[in-house]
């Protein structure tokens, strides 16, 4: 693939996924650019603003294999990663057979992923981290693509499990679903009560996407571009030396380098997307919020004061340098 | 590696330029205000400790060496194409296009399948960019600063010296300066009177250059080094015009012996006076006595005076003495005495040449005084005695404040004792070669100068102490080789000899050049 083609299946992408939602179009192509980059989304919102829905139309529109699970409090591991039962064959000889779980499709569904307890969250995490599952013992490699979209309600925290930050720093973006536009909101009423239900078609193949990701890892990255990452990170945390001034106040742990992975991963996406071949300041700006907000662990005294972590984010940006050399 | 695209390339080239030109201007920033800071400390200093060199001096020195520096480093190879690229990067918007290309092509980056991609890509945004491209680095941030600091150290150069803090060593030197120059005035008022009386026109003339020197020094906030400056000035010019007064002198006596001449550098106006006074005597003896015994008696005189006389006379005094002994010998008294009215009128122009250049020394040595008591700086005064020109020895066991000419010379040491020490190599000790002491004359003084106005009144005559008995030199006088005569000039050139002295020296030896 090209970087013509790449962009070409791009905007198929998201224009085939904006036939069903209405509006969020910054969303949707965060969302492609983390599944371009190979990371999972963490979808943050409200109930019934069509975060389920957008991930099924993903789906529709990638003719991937998809799966939806509802995390509840008593969902087990076994119930996600799947479970070894007794079999009998014709001879009436027993054995056991592992019975694959949901987890076992290539676009996969969280659905209130905090609803779950920590036993069974961790469950589904490692096997975001290792595209692999093992059980009993045996090793089970998950089939490429692979995407994990979990979502979690921010406001309703009675009976959940907040993610841990371990586990949060796993995914590759945090996006938050917001309330639409009035027009929008208009538009989604025309379309989803009216005698038929819009469907995305499929555009892209999972081939596609693996021939994608492997593109983005081309782009080139300039030595004092890497630096700027380095020190963007740096700035997050409070004991650093270049630390911003809100990180020093109000954060307890700043991000990981997962979290300079991310911004580089996602920013060498948003540059083909830019018809660029290298990565600029101006994408990492672009991706700092969704790849960084979630690494930011405030303190007490951010948690009291109320701070948002994208304030600290916007902090960071502002306080860091982009060349250190230049001196007027 | 591959090359860097052509386009990419000159623009970093230019983009290199201009930030060679952007650091240049960072320098001079830097360097003026540290420029400024040193010139205000240094003016602020000079409220406690007398300067060695003006706050000005030093600003304007600083100014054109950061100019100077920035301008070299404007005019010097620009280096460092990556950091020109990643300005231009920024600067020109290009998306950090041209470093990484650059990166690529120089092979700091590890080659990728979109390596090509980068490269043609910068070149295409390169190629835009160049025409009409102008990197907006504009002033270091630290230029206004600079500025109001040089703006200040100027205000600060041109207010505030003179200005001295109290119980200070500049302080101290300030009150010594506007005392000299209250001393300076009293000179004046002497000279102008000297030049007066004895009918000096040169003096006369500079005279009030000197009271204005000295209202100077009173007047304004001068410091040492303005005050030893206008001083010298002056002295240079006093110095000038009494040259030129002994260089008339020296034509007038037209003398043809040497020993003569070295009696003459002294001019002992004293003998002068007397030789007037008693050619006036003999005019007057003259007319009254012209026949016999006291006629002879005339004549003797005449020829001893005419021979005791003739290194201080005027060639034309000379000659109409002569005529006047002749005419009187003939008989012709009125012959005679009109030759000696000529004689003594001669000798009245050179007396007057003398006195002139008499008072202008007596001038150039107060100034000299001047300066050499506001060079001391702060210190004790000098005592009364010091201040009338008596030198007094330091007590056994103190240490003198020297100026730093006289440490030099004390630095040198003393001749070596034995054969080898004074003028004359391996002709024995010095004070062998000195020989025994000339007899002093235990008597008490006696004023030389009548105060009044010079042909009013009773005419007063008195004896007048002679100098020490006369002994022929011991040193004899040999011949110079060019090269002594050279060094001499060197020595005359770069020594430090005192203005009073610095005629007769010379005239010493052009006198030893003319010996040649």
């Amino acid at each position: 693939m090209d970087p013509q083609g790449f962009r070409q299946t791009f905007g198929r992408l998201k224009a085939e996924i904006q036939k069903v939602i209405v509006g969020y179009e910054a969303l949707i192509e965060e969302v492609l650019t983390a599944l371009i980059a190979g990371g999972h989304v963490l979808l943050e919102g409200v109930p019934g603003l069509g975060k389920t829905l957008l991930v099924k139309t993903l789906a529709q529109a990638l003719d991937l294999r998809y799966s939806r699970i509802q995390f509840t409090p008593d969902l087990m591991p076994a119930d996600i990663i799947g479970t070894n039962v007794v079999m009998q064959d014709e001879e009436g000889r027993r054995f056991f057979e592992f019975q694959r779980g949901p987890i076992f499709s290539q676009i996969v569904l969280a659905d209130e992923i905090n609803r779950a307890t920590p036993k069974t969250q961790s469950a589904l995490l490692e096997a975001m981290q290792e595209h692999a599952v093992t059980a009993a013992g045996v090793h089970y490699p998950l089939e490429e693509p692979f995407f994990v979209l979990a979502t979690q309600n921010p406001i309703e925290m009675e009976g959940t499990y907040p993610l841990p930050e371990a586990q949060v720093d796993r995914f590759l973006f945090k996006l938050r679903v917001p309330f639409p536009a009035l027009d929008d909101l208009v538009k989604i009423m025309e379309r989803t009560t009216g005698p038929e239900m819009p469907a995305a078609q499929p555009v892209a193949s999972g081939a596609s996407i693996l021939a994608m990701q492997a593109l983005a890892r081309e782009v080139a990255v300039a030595t004092h571009v890497k630096d700027y990452v380095a020190r963007l990170i740096r700035a997050t945390h409070p004991e650093a030396e270049g630390a911003a001034s809100q990180a020093r106040r109000f954060v307890r742990y700043g991000a990981s380098p997962r979290g300079a992975l991310a911004l580089l991963l996602a920013a060498k996406v948003r540059a083909l997307l830019q018809e660029r071949a290298n990565v600029s300041f101006e994408d990492l700006r672009a991706v700092a919020l969704p790849a960084l907000r979630h690494r930011v662990i405030l303190n007490f005294e951010g948690e009291a004061e109320g701070i948002d972590p994208d304030d600290i984010v916007r902090n960071v940006l502002e306080e860091t340098p982009e060349l250190v050399r230049v001196r007027r | 590696m591959t090359p860097v695209p052509r386009y990419a390339l000159r623009l970093l080239r230019r983009a290199a330029r201009a930030l060679a030109w952007n650091r240049a201007r960072l320098w001079a920033v830097r360097g003026l205000t540290v420029t400024a800071a040193v010139s205000t400390a240094w003016t602020l200093a000079g409220a406690v400790i007398p300067l060695p060199l003006p706050p000005w001096h030093l600003l304007v020195a600083g100014l054109a060496v950061c100019l100077l520096t920035g301008l070299v480093r404007g005019l010097l190879p620009a280096g460092g194409l990556l950091y020109a690229a990643q300005v231009a990067d920024v600067e020109l918007r290009l998306r950090e296009r041209l470093s990484t290309a650059l990166e690529l092509a120089t092979g700091r980056l590890r080659p990728t399948a979109l390596a090509g991609e980068v490269l043609r890509d910068a070149e295409a945004r390169a190629r835009d960019a160049l025409p009409g491209m102008r990197l907006r680095l504009g002033w270091p941030s630290g230029t206004r600063r600079a500025l109001v600091a040089v703006g200040l150290a100027t205000l600060a150069a041109v207010i505030l010296p003179g200005f001295t803090l109290p119980a200070t060593p500049a302080r101290e030197t300030a009150v010594r300066i506007k005392r000299e120059g209250q001393r300076l005035q009293r000179v004046a008022g002497n000279l102008e009177q000297r030049a007066r009386a004895e009918r000096a026109p040169q003096a006369r003339r500079l005279a009030p250059e000197v009271r204005g020197l000295a209202e100077e020094l009173q007047r304004q906030r001068l410091d040492r080094r303005g005050a030893l400056a206008r001083i010298a000035a002056l002295e240079r010019r006093l110095e000038a015009a009494r040259r030129q007064l002994g260089r008339r002198i020296g034509e007038a006596i037209n003398t043809q012996t040497p020993e003569a001449a070295s009696q003459s550098l002294f001019r002992p106006s004293a003998a002068l006076e007397q030789t007037i006074r008693e050619l006036r005597e003999l005019a007057a003896r003259l007319s009254q006595v012209p026949e016999g015994e006291g006629r002879e008696d005339l004549l003797r005189h005449l020829g001893e005076l005419a021979r005791a006389a003739e290194a201080q006379m005027p060639a034309q005094a000379r000659r109409a003495l002569e005529e006047a002994r002749r005419r009187t010998e003939a008989g012709d008294a009125d012959a005679g005495q009109r030759a000696l009215a000529q004689a003594i009128a001669e000798m009245d122009a050179l007396r007057a040449l003398v006195a002139d250049e008499s008072v202008l020394r007596m001038a150039e040595q107060e100034l000299e005084r001047s300066a050499l008591s506001i060079a001391r700086g702060a210190g004790p005064e000098p005592s009364v005695e010091a201040q009338q020109g008596e030198v007094q020895a330091p007590p056994p066991g103190s240490v003198a404040r020297r100026l730093p000419e006289q440490e030099e010379e004390a630095s040198i040491p003393p001749p070596p004792r034995g054969p080898d020490e004074g003028s004359t190599p391996g002709q024995g000790t010095l004070g062998e070669k000195l020989g025994p002491q000339t007899p002093r004359l235990d008597a008490p003084g006696e004023r030389s100068r009548v105060v009044g106005q010079e042909g009013e009144g009773q005419l007063l005559t008195t004896e007048l102490l002679g100098p020490g008995r006369r002994v022929p030199a011991r040193a004899p006088l040999v011949r110079l080789s060019p090269q002594a005569v050279r060094r001499a000039d060197e020595h005359m050139a770069a020594a430090r000899i005192p203005a009073a002295l610095r005629e007769v020296v010379r005239r010493y030896f052009l006198l030893l050049a003319e010996r040649r």
